[in-house]
Parts: C-alpha cells; structure tokens; sequence
C-alpha cells in the first residue's frame, strides 16, 4: 500500500497546529449557498433562489432580503469604500445595492445580455472603480463607474424607449423590460434608480474557451491593477498558465501569487513575478476544491465533499474539518460581530452557512479589500521539513527492482516520485521502457524566465527510485520504516537513492519558490538501476524530444570517501560481466586459471595496453587521500584506476563433492575497465582469450560465452565551469575544499548519458563512507542530506546566474 | 421542431425527458449504456424509424425505460435522398456516433465514398460522415482525446471546403457537427461563409434537468458551481430563456469529459469577427431559430408560471 502522495504534512492533529476553528453560528438558507459576502454589518448571501438574504453579523438575524434578481446568484461582491454590494447572476444581469439602506441602486447588463448567459463571477477595482464581470460565454467585461457614461433612468426605459447611448460609443439596445420590471408578487420591491449597460468596447470575447468561473484582482501600485481569471478550459489567465488539472473554480490573490483551486482536487501556486508554477498542492486528490479564502498566510480551501482545510506558508496543512454535508460551494472571510477576531464563513448545498471563529489572526487582517501588506509566505524555514516529511514517504515503499513480487511496490514509488514532482512545482510523467520494467520518471522544472532571450542552461539530474533488497536480518529497524537516531536516518534507499533525489528536488523547488531558479532542471529517475538499467538507453533515446537539449548532467549516487570531508567524485570504472557454461564435462577444466598469473595480473593480451598511465599530481592526490582515509594509496589507485579481474561464483551441478566429476560448470566472470582501455575491445579479446584457452585445454567439451552486460568508464572534466561551480558550491556550504574522489564501482548511465546528450557529468556524493548502501542499517546523516540539498541550491544558483557556459 | 439535441449526464437522463415527453420531441436517436457491460461494448445503441415522434407508441414506452448518460437525438427533416432508415441519423462506427444539421453545397463534387461499408447511404450527410473517419489518425482506437476529435472535427470541415473550393462552389455550406466517442463530445455551428449566420446551435448546462410544469415544460436549474448536465441542442429545448445560450456562429464547442463545456472560435478564412453576419441563408434553408422566435416563446413560457 503506497503513502499517500501529498507533501503536506497533517500537521492539525499536533501541537504545532492552532487547532480548527469553532463554529460559532449556522445560518440557514432554503437553497445551495453559491456565493458570499460581508460589510461591516451584514452577512450576505447568493443561492439558488432569486433573492439575496441579508443577516445582520451582530445578531445572526435575517435582516432583509435583495429582490430582483430573476435566476441564481452566482456571485457578490462588496465594495467597501462606495457601500456597493455587486451581485451577478443567471439572469445575465449585475445588480448593484447599497448596503446602507439595503435598496437597489443599478441594474447593469453585460453587453449583449442574452448572450452572455450566466454571469459566474466578479472583481471590483477599488483604485480604477471598476466591476469586472466574468461570464458563461467566455467573455470578460468590464463597468468603469468614473467613466462618462450617464446611466439611463429608470423611467426612461420603463418606458420602452431605446436607450441612449453612454458616451455615444455602444450599441443602442431595447431594455429588457421583461427581466427588470418586478413580477406582480413583487411589486412592492424598490425599483432601481438607474440601468447601466456595459459598452461593446468594454468586452474581451473569448477570454477563455471555458465559462469564467473565478477572477481576483492583482493590486500593484506600478504597472496598475492585473486581473486573473480561472476558467472551466482549465487555464489561469493573465499570462496563460496551464494548470492541465482540470477547471478553475477559485481563485485567491496574495501579492504576486496566485493561488487556482483546480477541478482534481488540487490547488495551483503561481508566482506572477517569475511566470512559474512554484507548488501544486494536494488537497484531496480528485475532489474538486471549489472556493478558498485567504488571511495573512494561511489558506483555506472548500472541497465538494464539505471539507475545510487549512494550509500554512510551507503548504502543510494546519486545520481539517468536516463543515458542511454536501458540497462547500462559497467562503468568505470577514471581521467577527466584534472588530477584534475574524470569522470564515463558508456556504454549502445543505443550506447552510456557517460561521467560524479564526483563533489565531496571527496581525490583524488587510482591511477587506485585497489591497494588503501582507508578509512573504516564510517556505525557507519548513522545506528541510518537507525533505525528511518526502523521505519517509518514499522510503516506505519497498521499491525493490530485482525481486519480481515487487513489481508493484516499484510502479507505485514511481507514481509517488511524479506526484511529488508535481507538487515541488514541475511537470512531470510516467515514460514506459518496456514490457516487464519499472518505467522511468521524468519531471522538469523550468526556470525563471530570462529577461534577454538568451535560453536558460538546462540541467539533467539522472537518480534511480529502486532500492537493493533488505532482508530484516541485521536491521535495528524496519528497513522501509524511516527511523532518525543519533543525527543519522535509517531506512533501505535513505542514502541510495531516495535521500539525494529528494534533496535536489527540495533545493530545486526551494529556488523556484524564491524566484531563483535560473536554470530548468530535469529529473530523469530510473527504476531498473539496481538490476543493471535495462531498457534505460533505448527509452533516453526513445524519449530525447521530451527531455530536450541538456547541458549538464548531475547525479548523486555514491558516498564520501571518509566520514567528515566532503567529496566530489570524478571518475568510475567501467565493467564487462561475463558467463560462462561448459556443460556435459567429461574432464576437469582449468580454464578459469587461464586468465590471471601468479602475480594477480590479467593474461588477456593486451588487456593493459591502453591505461592511462599516472601523473604526478594523481600520484600526490592518492597520497593526500592516503593520510585521511588510513588507506594505503596503492590500494586506492588499484581499486579506482587500475582495471581488475574478478571471478564472482563458480557453480556445478550434480553432488557437489570431488569424487564426482560435474555434468555443468556455470562461473560468472567480471572485468573492471579503466580510462583509456576501449570497452568493445576488451570485451572482445576476453571472450576471444576464453574461447582460445579452452582450444589449447584440447577439452572434448563445449564452451558457451555470454557477456551479459558492460558499462564504460567514466571521468569527469576537472576544468570545466560546471565542475568549477559544484566544487565551489561544496566549498561554500561545508567551508572546506572538497576531495576529489573516483570509485571503483561502475554505473552505466553516466557515461551513457554523457554521450546521449553530448555534455559532461558531474557526480556529488552526499553521504558519509559509513551509509552502509546495499547493506543492513542504511543510513545518511541529516546534516549531510540537508547540507546536500544547500550546495545543489548553490551550485544551481551559480549556473542559473552565469546563463550558458557556452563559452567554457 | 427540433432538429438535434445532445444530453451528456454524470446521471442517466430518461430517455422520456429528453425525447419524447417535452413539447419539442424528436425521434431518431443513438444512446450509450448507463452501465458498463463487457458482452454489450462500448457502442452505442442507434434507434431510427422514418414515422413521425407522435406517432410511434413504441419509441414512446422504450423511453420510459431507458436511461442513458449521452444521448444523441436527430430528427430528419430533409428531403434530399432517399427517406430509408439507412439514411437515418445518427451513424455509428464502432463507440463513434455522428449526426449533423445543415446542408453541403454540392455542385459537382464527388466526396468521398471509401467507408460505405461503415455507413449505408447515398446522400450528402454519410459522405460527411465519411470523410469524418478518414481524418482520424485512428477511426478504431478504444480512446480518443478531446484534442484528437477536436483536430478531427476542423480537418473534415478544411477539407470539406476544399473539395468544395475546388469543385469551384460558390454557395455557402452548413456544417453543424456532432460527434463522441462516449466520453466527449465535440459539436461546431460552422458555415463556409464570412457573411451568414450558420444554421442555429443553443447549449444549456446545470445541475438538474426537470419538468417545471405540467405539460413537458422542461426547466435547468443551478444548484452547483460545476455542472451536470450539458446539452446541446439546435433550438432550445425549454422555455426558460436564461436556460439556453446560442453558440457563436463559426464555433467548435466541446463538453469534456470532465463537464466543461469550452467555446472555441473555429478560426480560418470565414471567420469575421465582429462582423454582423446575415440571417437570411440559413432561414431560408430552414435551419435557424433566431432569437427572436424564442423570445415570443419565452414570454408565453412566463406567462405560463405567473
């Protein structure tokens, strides 16, 4: 059973929460309560019925009731500085009262009334005096009450006389005396003092393809005020932001932010600065979240099951309540019966609304306008929360390649990983490599836009989701239960590869969040490397337009060389893994023999000829690693570039005791290659060397040779800007020159990668040479995994600063 | 008399609600299962006769006992072809169903006749439905995407215009298109004309769909942000006027399988935007409902109530 994905932490049932607000009153409605609103005094309301109640917030009374409108009010808004309350409906008209004496005061038709359909939702301008409309026929208009425009009296078009034209600019229309003149039962209701008609010039068509559900209004005192719309088209809209979630149905406004309670269940943050999505939260996947309100930092989204959830400024979320049964369709937020504690208030389809008291204001609120100063939303203090939070998560899923009964344990962790991508701010998706194999997970955030056109560097950062098998033995703890102790998390995969992959995808999302992402970074994460990344090239290759040009690449899958220097690793072997049968043995075979000499040294032919030979400077670094690992350099050079031979088993059937001669003799054979030694070519003259010397053992037996599979070598390029970067970046977070380390192991993907995408690879450990991979107690330290996650964040910054190294 | 109506639900509507129990009743008609069923497929069912709505007791007790989450209604009211039930409305091909209102201009084009092993017929309307097929990359394929109909829907109305441009045809065509696969649905209000109005097409959207008074006065009501029920119809099917919007001429409309209904301007060299295009063509072929007649409707449906 997978975790579920979201990264918002539940933190409402803990002490850090300030616990869910109390209901302080209901109020009941006869139909779905579809919008809201409030002054000082009142509490009013839009429903499925035609009227608008109005409850005095004093008393929770019903005071009076609005007449007039002739459909559903689908929305209200209130203007605090004119007493104006808008309320727009599916009657296709917005009506406009005053809130003081509760009468009408306008009646405002959009501009071709009957086809603009239903009016859904409203936005006023308090610095432009302006109502903006949203409406069913994907049209945005507009009402400037500054504007010349003389509004025709009411008994003028009583009358059935043809309007004049305000300003002579629209299109002279026939009042629709059919929708404004009150119904006979009505007739005791106040007619307005004036209709007003929105001007064709006021009107964007085809705002949207979708009707316009949601709009708020960006305040900004330069460059004037910004309108944002949500429509059901499943855009966001003032620069096109695709939220391919579903519709829009709500919308909040914090400064530069955009928050879009999308159709799936998940809220949208934009950041308007930047142009990028910097998180998608999960509120409840697949329930849509239909209305949200906002005070100081804290979000309140309303979904169609009748849960109201509270999120902090680091996304976690605070406050989880059931309040209402049936849909939460509208939310408000608004000054107490007493000036000195705000209320929520929140309508359902169980006409209901209801009333709760927000305990915790943590300053006092933006005076109901929008227009606030409100604080920067504090993420830099919890993301390293949301590291550990997302590492126990992943953990949790036994993502164990090799073992086919894992199977869907390793499509879960890549589903998991995408979901998690997605909420740190990237697109991301599943790509299939083949029958049988765990598919790979590919996400990319993309970076700040440039103000020069000059392409952003784009960073491939290469990781694998599956983990090695952990047999319970030897464990203190339950290898796929994150544990912390001692500074140091336990867990299968917390150092290979779960831990460094999230701490990327932290400081990525770190910077995107703070506007600082100058680079797009692309997670391309494998599930098959811990069996040997099958399938992995052809579906790179596969897959090459989706990933796009790729200018360095970055992986973090091995450990420092000691405990408390940090390293950066710069080279790894390669390696060809070789079979080897003879069945049906009549004799004895001494094959195996063949291949090394009494003094370890490989009898291939020519199996040395092309290795590097040492420098100097090599030789004074194996030296200085020497006195800090307590290792003999010999050993270090040998095991990181001297190319070495390995028998890994020999396996014989039938009884295995040495009367008997076997019927098979299986062996698996294993050659380390080094720079400059060509891997094709050893591969061939190991087989070559194998099939010869089993001719010159004149055995009547068969020899069957597989290569199963090879990796080349790889070596970093010490001098190039990248590398300068990341060794800067490490010197800067640790306040330590970094070591610069090769292995002895092998992962083909590196150099693959290198040759696929042209470009070089950078290699940064992030755990100690005690992390125990592939073994009992896996571990890294927290400090290493949060230092890790800074010196991405540096080493990002630099490149994102520095734009294209095209010229390194 | 209603021409063509599409009902999609995320509840099964009654047939009777939709077909033959308001005052506008129609009587072609293809529908899909509420339910799922293996042995019966994902296809829908297609039921046509050549006699009148009012007069056919059969379609009347079939569809109080049908209930279905999309329903296509069609009534023929040309005369052009032959009047069989080969050439009735609408045409299936495997979960695909097609139907359309309008008329091609001719001249002396020949269109297409590659799938008439799909759809029996010789009129105009099974060559569109034709040409239709071809242009999907995959005219079997168990899933299509909104995109892929949506591209579909424009390249057959491209390519209609072409073979038309080339065959040197002057007169302007109708082309109001419905089609889906079941789970979208894609409808244009199209004429190849930048001076005429296209043959009329109204949508209405909600959350319930019920008859207001007695009589088959049928009545959308709101009672959610979202919606429920979307329907598409070439004139509208209650008396409500707030209840039904016209779609722009020279607009591709999509309900999503999510129930968004998206508006989308069909942008090539007969769109005229904000020009004011003329009634005339499409009322003297017969196939506009303009405003006005809904409006004298609408106010006898007030009257109705007060």
């Amino acid at each position: 059973m997978a975790p579920h994905p979201s990264l918002s932490r539940d933190l409402w049932q803990s002490d850090a929460s300030t616990g869910i607000p109390r209901e302080l009153h209901a109020l009941r409605e006869v139909r779905s309560v579809l919008s809201l609103a409030a002054s000082d005094l009142y509490i009013f309301c839009g429903s499925q019925s035609q009227d608008i109640p109005v409850w005095d917030k004093q008393t929770f009374r019903l005071k009076d009731s609005l007449v007039g409108h002739t459909g559903a009010v689908l929305a209200l808004e209130y203007a605090e500085e004119k007493e104006f309350l808008f309320s727009a409906s599916g009657d296709s008209t917005v009506r406009i009262w005053s809130t003081s004496t509760l009468t009408p005061i306008y009646v405002l038709s959009p501009y071709l009334d009957t086809g603009a359909g239903d009016l859904f939702s409203l936005a006023w301008s308090r610095s432009l005096q302006t109502i903006y409309v949203g409406c069913q026929n994907t049209s945005v208009q507009w009402y400037d009450f500054n504007s010349e425009q003389h509004p025709v009296s009411a008994a003028s078009a009583q009358s059935g006389g043809i309007q004049a034209a305000p300003s002579g600019t629209s299109t002279p229309r026939k009042a629709h005396n059919r929708d404004i003149s009150p119904h006979s039962d009505r007739s005791a209701a106040p007619a307005p003092r004036a209709f007003l008609n929105i001007p064709a010039e006021n009107v964007i068509d085809s705002a949207h393809y979708g009707y316009i559900y949601c709009m708020a209004l960006l305040q900004d005192s330069e460059a004037g005020v910004k309108l944002v719309t949500g429509s059901g088209d499943e855009f966001v809209k003032l620069h096109a932001f695709e939220c391919d979630n579903g519709a829009i149905f709500s919308l909040v406004v914090k400064d530069d932010t955009v928050y879009a309670g999308c159709q799936d269940g998940s809220v949208k943050v934009l950041d308007l600065e930047t142009k990028t999505l910097v998180r998608n939260i999960i509120v409840q996947e697949g329930i849509d979240v239909l209305s949200m309100s906002m005070i100081n930092s804290d979000l309140y989204t309303c979904s169609a099951n009748g849960l109201v959830q509270r999120f902090s400024a680091s996304f976690d979320c605070t406050a989880s309540w059931h309040a209402h049964d049936g849909i939460v369709l509208s939310s408000i937020i608004t000054h107490g019966n007493s000036k000195d504690h705000m209320c929520l208030l929140t309508g359902g389809n169980d006409d209901h609304i209801k009333v709760w008291e927000l305990t915790s204001p943590e300053k006092s609120p933006a005076s109901g306008t929008g227009e606030s100063q409100n604080d920067v939303p504090a993420i830099d203090s919890h993301t390293s929360d949301t590291l550990t939070y997302a590492l126990s998560k992943f953990v949790s899923i036994a993502s164990i390649s090799c073992n086919p009964s894992r199977r869907e344990d390793c499509r879960q962790a890549a589903i998991w990983l995408k979901k998690c991508l997605i909420q740190l701010g990237a697109e991301a998706s599943l790509l299939p490599i083949g029958e049988g194999l765990n598919p790979l997970v590919l996400g990319t955030f993309s970076g700040t836009t440039l103000k020069s056109k000059q392409p952003k560097p784009r960073v491939l950062f290469y990781g694998h989701y599956d983990v090695i098998s952990a047999p319970p033995e030897g464990w203190d703890s339950d290898p796929f239960h994150m544990t912390g102790r001692n500074g140091y998390l336990y867990g299968r995969g917390v150092t290979d590869n779960k831990g460094p992959i999230l701490a990327v995808a932290c400081a990525v999302a770190h910077l995107l969040a703070t506007r600082a992402l100058g680079v797009d970074v692309v997670f391309l994460i494998e599930g098959e490397e811990e069996c040997g990344s099958t399938g992995f090239g052809d579906a790179v290759r596969k897959h090459k337009d989706l990933i796009g040009h790729i200018d360095a690449i970055l992986v973090s899958n091995s450990t420092w060389i000691a405990e408390d220097t940090p390293c950066i690793t710069y080279g790894l072997r390669g390696v060809v893994h070789c079979a080897l049968e003879v069945p049906h043995t009549t004799r004895r075979v001494h094959l195996l023999a063949t291949l090394t000499d009494g003094q370890h040294q490989v009898r291939i032919p020519g199996f040395y000829d092309r290795v590097r030979q040492q420098t100097d400077a090599e030789k004074d670094l194996y030296k200085r690693l020497a006195t800090i690992t307590g290792r003999p350099a010999s050993s270090l050079s040998s095991r990181w570039r001297e190319p070495s031979l390995t028998v890994h088993s020999i396996e014989i059937s039938g009884p295995k005791n040495a009367t008997v001669i076997p019927g098979t003799v299986k062996t698996q054979v294993s050659v380390r290659i080094v720079p400059d030694q060509d891997l094709d070519t050893i591969a061939k003259s190991l087989c070559l060397h194998l099939e010869n010397s089993f001719k010159d053992l004149k055995s009547p037996n068969e020899l069957h040779v597989d290569v199963e599979h090879t990796a080349n070598w790889w070596l970093g390029e010490l001098d190039d800007f990248w590398f300068k970067a990341l060794e800067s970046a490490v010197q800067q977070e640790w306040g330590m020159e970094p070591l610069r380390i090769r292995e002895g192991g092998s992962i083909p993907s590196v150099p693959f990668l290198e040759k696929e995408f042209r470009c070089h690879a950078l290699h940064l450990p992030m755990g100690q040479s005690s992390d125990q991979a592939h073994l009992p107690n896996e571990r890294i330290s927290l400090d290493n995994l949060r230092k890790g996650k800074s010196v991405i964040e540096r080493f990002l910054s630099t490149v994102g600063e520095k734009g294209t190294p095209s010229a390194s | 008399m209603c021409r063509f109506v599409i009902y999609k639900g995320t509840s099964p509507v009654q047939l009777s609600h939709l077909l033959t129990r308001p005052c506008h009743s129609i009587i072609n008609q293809g529908w899909y299962d509420s339910v799922y069923d293996e042995e019966l497929g994902s296809q829908p069912c297609i039921f046509t006769s050549v006699t009148p709505a009012w007069n056919n007791i059969n379609l009347t007790r079939l569809a109080e006992k049908i209930k279905s989450p999309l329903v296509f209604g069609h009534v023929r009211a040309t005369t052009a072809g032959s009047l069989s039930l080969d050439n009735c409305h609408p045409f299936v091909h495997g979960k695909l169903m097609w139907m359309h209102n309008g008329g091609i201009a001719h001249g002396n084009i020949e269109l297409p006749d590659v799938a008439f092993n799909v759809v029996q017929g010789n009129t105009g309307q099974t060559s569109q439905h034709t040409s239709f097929l071809l242009i999907l990359p995959d005219p079997n394929a168990r899933t299509f995407t909104p995109d892929i109909l949506r591209r579909a829907m424009l390249d057959t109305i491209a390519s209609l215009n072409s073979l038309a441009e080339a065959a040197g045809v002057t007169e302007p065509s109708l082309m109001n298109f419905c089609v889906t696969d079941g789970d979208t649905v894609v409808a244009t209000r199209y004429i190849s004309s930048d001076k005429d109005e296209a043959a009329s097409l109204w949508f209405s959207s909600g959350t319930t769909f019920s008859e207001d008074a007695e009589g088959g006065h049928y009545k959308m009501s709101k009672a959610d942000k979202r919606e429920n029920i979307i329907m598409v119809a070439s004139e509208p099917l209650t008396f409500e006027r707030a209840d039904w919007m016209e779609i722009k001429t020279n607009t591709l409309v999509i309900i999503t399988p999510r129930f968004n209904l998206l508006q989308i301007p069909i942008v090539d060299k007969y769109s005229a935007p904000g020009a004011v295009r003329g009634t005339e063509f499409a009322q003297e072929k017969g196939f506009l409902n303009p405003r006005k007649a809904l409006s004298s409707f609408s106010s006898s449906g007030q009257s109705n109530r007060h």
